[in-house]
């Protein structure tokens, strides 16, 4: 009884893992390869998330497939910021510093903007596989973890094929590590940048849409995320795709044996304490860049 | 040498710049209190501290449409011994810390006639305020925000009852006790803020009260977002009854995965908040068929105290009014008792016709019941009601995945107490739908 | 020459904060100035390693949190006279402090940044599992009566926190200009060039991050006596750290008027908002302004009135 307990737990930790994962794709793109500290990455997702439940209830679709249409408007929107961006900060050489404090103002108008418009209470949508399970052995895998988890691998895949096996993705990956090298093999790091940061904003709709999937949604959410979003791309090491998906799942599976062991109580601190010690020991994460 | 001219100047300007803000704030303030007033004779004013905004804003947006509301019913009728009511709302955004300063701001530059908070937190951050300027305060909802200070002045709002987290829950148990054969065990599962572990802790004392044995005592972060672990854990130590108190988000999220695990107690529920919120029913429609939570008010035809139909056609027409931003269209669970504490207020000053000298007024109230939208009220020594109304509520008859198979009688069929009860408990659980 | 009247504005500032009190009686004016002047402390403290060393603290609610939750502690449950809590706290929050510091000030700074980040978690999840500590349930605090001349708790909350507020001002000012100011600028600039000339950049750093946290606890120290229940979830608000950071930059890092100037001016329109724009509006207006200071003196507020000064001066 006991082994099935914790073979439950283990395999929703992976899906919840994957789940997690697509939520800091975004992050790990812009603050790890860019250096953009987006801190407002979060409150992107939200509002792909009360843009997929627009869509959904007007055209009844399903969340996950309101965010993949949401993805190439995202793309756009991704570098707008980076040409406001730009133009605020990097062109004048200001530190990154300042752009922390953008970042943070942006969170709270997007906060606002949506309390108003889509207003201050939760919202959720109703999906016919909201609480059914997929039934495997002793397993059950709640359908709309899973479909979540196949998602963000889904997109955790197709952004390293891009990142590897593409011109634009390596300029990405190179200008991390060296801009001006990049410039000299003629590629212009701004140009670089502005498709980094519509790729990491299209992956907030798609992630937007899962988050929809998953539960119901309330503008100041938000917040709760910024830690977790965090931790994740830190446990996986900042930049590296493939990292972030398995800091999702050690995040997601750590959370639940803890559940487990010692009470949910106690997952938020056994969570900071691996970030911690992975800090204190590997810093870059699990898969350095 | 470091102190140049230059370093002098800037810290003397930015002295300058220090002193015209305080003033500039300091004026601000005052002329905003002074200067800006109604033209009327002098309005009773109403001062209210609530979370218009933040996560508590599903409770506070609610509660500010009733009491205004209210204020716009007691203007239509005349006022109060004349005086036109004006409501002055201030937002905490849901943070407590904003409570202290926005509270003596009523009290000492708006000088409000009353004090109105909604919540554990807001009022019992409020009460040494509010106790200092001697003012009464009413607190709309919330467990225990008097036990602190024990401010005399203070009136609770929600017909809870005179030990606040064991009469909160207590009903639940009584209900569980009177069922044969009567249930065993209970396995807790508590969200970890004021509301869960109050709850919590009233369960345990009714456990004892009742004789139920407890197997199972879970706490879980306000932030969790898969609950199959929590859920399969409880559900291996095979409980007859469930007893989770939560919030919204997770209210949800545990329903969900108690069907996803198929986690199937006898009687299922607890002081969860959450499925009362229209825009939630909506989204679980069927899987909420079975499930017992509680309630303050709801349209059943037995607790149709006289008024609260208005009321809460009413607040659904504001509501509705505000479109995409439509928040908690039905509205059962926090207007009728806001609105009835105002009512309450209201009665008191006319009866008393004692504006102006609190004492008088906070006696009178002690000292006698009033008649409301939420059914009679009167009061212990420390503000809290002598009796509990609690209701328990089992979704019944659910149709589907909307608004309206939630709305109007039948669905949030009451189970407890007797004297409410507007249909039978479908017991045991019969296990999870749709 | 200048120099030796420091002392002399110091002896005169903090007493305006502790006779003001005495003459000027509205206690809505203490509520909302005690905000703005635990803004200023927590700024001016984060700057010692943010703005001076360039270690970016983005914890300092669990820095202010232990330091009120230890205190609350002290003399709310073990019923010790506040005089100790007070300065328990800030110990307390120097531990904590120390314990960051040794395992992540090696690093890199992003680290650090996260570490502190997890440390919020970490500490609030201990409060919300330790009943002594009032764990979600909160706690309730017994607040002392206010000692002669003055009337209300407030104002002598605000005297007190006036002082802290202008010692640690001092303390800033003096670490500036001292060669404690001079290494970690020197490590802020090029950690490694630093360290090649023998700067102790790893010491450096664990002072600031030390003095730094004991000053955010004592600040923290005070709130339960303000704010008379105290739960996690507002005590350890991320906003908290968001905000100090915010308001650092905005005034301006690395040196010591920039947080004040960040502070007082952030803070204040904060208040104003909160009481003048209706509800959930007034943090907009405060994003704003954030965005606004961003874009346009992205250097930092006091960065703009140097640069008046000395074109003036030209």
């Amino acid at each position: 009884m006991a082994f099935d307990l914790l073979l439950e737990s283990i395999a929703t930790g992976l899906l919840v893992g994957g789940f997690y994962a697509a939520l800091s794709l975004g992050l790990t793109i812009s603050f790890g390869l860019t250096d953009i500290a987006n801190v407002a990455h979060p409150a992107f997702i939200f509002l792909g998330a009360y843009l997929a439940l627009a869509l959904s209830q007007a055209f009844h679709l399903d969340p996950i497939v309101s965010g993949v249409v949401l993805v190439l408007p995202f793309y756009f929107l991704g570098n707008a910021l980076y040409l406001f961006y730009n133009k605020a900060f990097e062109r004048r050489g200001e530190s990154s510093l300042a752009g922390l404090v953008l970042f943070f103002g942006l969170l709270i108008l997007l906060e606002v903007g949506m309390a108003s418009e889509f207003g201050v209470g939760l919202k959720a949508i109703y999906s016919p596989y909201g609480s059914v399970a997929l039934n495997i052995g002793p397993l059950s895998l709640p359908l709309r973890f899973v479909y979540s988890f196949v998602a963000g691998v889904a997109a955790v895949v197709l952004l390293q094929l891009f990142l590897t096996k593409t011109f634009q993705g390596r300029a990405i990956r190179a200008v991390a590590q060296d801009a001006q090298a990049l410039s000299l093999m003629g590629a212009k790091p701004a140009t670089v940048k502005l498709i980094a940061t519509g790729v990491s904003m299209a992956t907030a709709a798609l992630a937007g849409g899962l988050i929809l999937a998953v539960g119901p949604i309330s503008p100041y959410q938000d917040r709760l995320l910024i830690g977790r979003v965090f931790a994740v791309v830190v446990l996986g090491g900042s930049g590296s795709v493939l990292g972030t998906l398995l800091g999702g799942i050690l995040l997601g599976v750590s959370e639940n044996i803890t559940t487990i062991y010692l009470g949910a109580g106690w997952s938020l601190a056994v969570s900071a304490v691996i970030l911690l010690a992975v800090l204190a020991l590997r810093p870059s994460g699990i898969l350095r860049r | 040498m470091y102190f140049s001219r230059g370093r002098a100047v800037s810290t003397a300007i930015l002295a300058v710049a220090v002193i015209v803000i305080l003033v500039a704030a300091g004026g601000g303030y005052y002329y905003y209190s002074t200067v800006y007033a109604p033209a009327t004779t002098t309005p009773i004013k109403i001062g209210v501290v609530i979370q218009e905004s933040g996560f508590l804003a599903l409770a506070g947006v609610p509660g500010l449409t009733a009491i205004k509301i209210w204020a716009n019913d007691t203007n239509a009728a005349g006022g109060l011994l004349g005086h036109k009511i004006q409501i002055i709302a201030y937002d905490d955004a849901s943070d407590t810390s904003k409570v202290p300063a926005l509270i003596q701001k009523l009290i000492s530059v708006d000088n409000v006639d009353f004090l109105v908070t909604l919540g554990t937190v807001d009022t019992a951050a409020a009460m040494p305020v509010a106790s200092q300027s001697g003012k009464i305060i009413l607190g709309l909802f919330g467990t225990n925000a008097n036990a602190g200070i024990n401010y005399s002045k203070f009136f609770q709002a929600a017909p809870i009852g005179p030990d606040p987290n064991y009469d909160q829950v207590k009903g639940y148990f009584e209900l569980a006790n009177s069922l044969s054969p009567k249930p065993q065990t209970v396995a807790f599962v508590a969200v970890q803020n004021d509301f869960g572990q109050q709850c919590a802790i009233g369960g345990a004392k009714a456990v004892k009260v009742f004789g139920f044995r407890i197997v199972a005592n879970e706490t879980y972060p306000p932030t969790q977002t898969d609950f199959s672990s929590l859920m399969t854990k409880v559900k291996s130590t095979n409980p007859d009854i469930a007893f989770v108190c939560s919030y919204p988000p997770d209210s949800i999220g545990i329903v969900q995965a108690a069907k996803e695990v198929n986690f199937v107690p006898k009687l299922m529920g607890g002081g969860m908040i959450g499925p009362q919120f229209t825009a939630l029913e909506a989204a679980l429609g069927k899987t909420l068929q079975g499930v017992v939570t509680f309630a303050y008010w709801v349209p059943e035809p037995t607790i149709n105290f006289p008024g609260v139909n208005t009321l809460i056609q009413k607040y659904e027409a504001v509501a509705n009014a505000s479109g995409a931003a439509a928040f908690d269209p039905l509205g059962y669970l926090y207007p009728p008792y806001s609105y009835a504490a105002l009512q309450m207020l209201g009665q008191a000053v006319t009866a008393c016709n004692c504006l102006g000298n609190n004492d008088q007024l906070a006696t009178y109230i002690h000292g006698h019941t009033f008649s409301t939208v939420g059914g009679d009220m009167n009061f212990t020594s420390f503000g809290e009601w002598t009796y509990s109304r609690v209701l328990w509520i089992q979704y019944q008859n659910i149709a589907g995945a909307s608004v309206n198979a939630f709305a109007g009688p039948g669905h949030q069929v009451i189970v407890w107490p007797a004297t409410y009860k507007s249909g039978n408990l479908a017991y045991p659980f019969p296990g999870w739908q749709g | 020459m200048k120099r030796s009247r420091a002392p002399l504005y110091l002896v005169i500032l903090l007493s305006v904060g502790v006779a003001l009190p005495i003459f000027f009686k509205q206690p809505y004016f203490y509520y909302a100035s005690y905000i703005v002047l635990e803004y200023i402390a927590l700024s001016v403290a984060w700057n010692l390693l943010g703005g001076y060393g360039g270690y970016l603290n983005f914890g300092t609610s669990a820095f202010f949190g232990v330091g009120a939750y230890a205190s609350a502690y002290i003399f709310n449950s073990l019923r010790l006279p506040v005089i100790l809590a007070i300065p328990a706290g800030g110990a307390m929050a120097a531990l904590l402090g120390v314990l960051i510091g040794y395992s992540t000030l090696r690093l890199r700074g992003v680290y650090f940044a996260i570490a502190t980040l997890a440390a919020t978690t970490l500490v609030q999840s201990i409060v919300l599992n330790t009943p002594a500590l009032g764990s979600a349930v909160g706690l309730y605090i017994r607040l002392p009566p206010p000692p002669p001349p003055y009337g209300n708790l407030i104002e002598l909350l605000f005297a007190t926190l006036f002082g802290v507020t202008v010692v640690s001002i001092a303390l800033s000012y003096w670490v500036e200009n001292s060669w404690i100011g001079s290494g970690l600028m020197a490590l802020r600039d090029d950690e490694e060039a630093a360290e090649t000339m023998g700067v102790p950049t790893f010491r450096l750093k664990m002072f600031a991050n030390v003095l730094s946290g004991f000053l955010m606890g004592l600040v923290g120290a005070f709130y339960p006596l303000y704010i008379a229940y105290m739960e996690p979830y507002s005590t350890f608000d991320l906003g908290i750290s968001f905000n100090v950071f915010v308001m650092t930059l905005i005034g301006g890092t690395g040196t010591w008027q920039g947080p004040v100037i960040g502070g007082l001016i952030l803070g204040t329109i904060q208040q104003a908002a909160s009481v003048t724009i209706t509800s959930q509006y007034n943090l907009a207006v405060v994003a704003a302004a954030m965005l606004l200071f961003a874009v346009l003196a992205p250097g930092g507020l006091k960065g703009i009135f140097s640069k008046f000064i000395t074109s003036r001066a030209e």
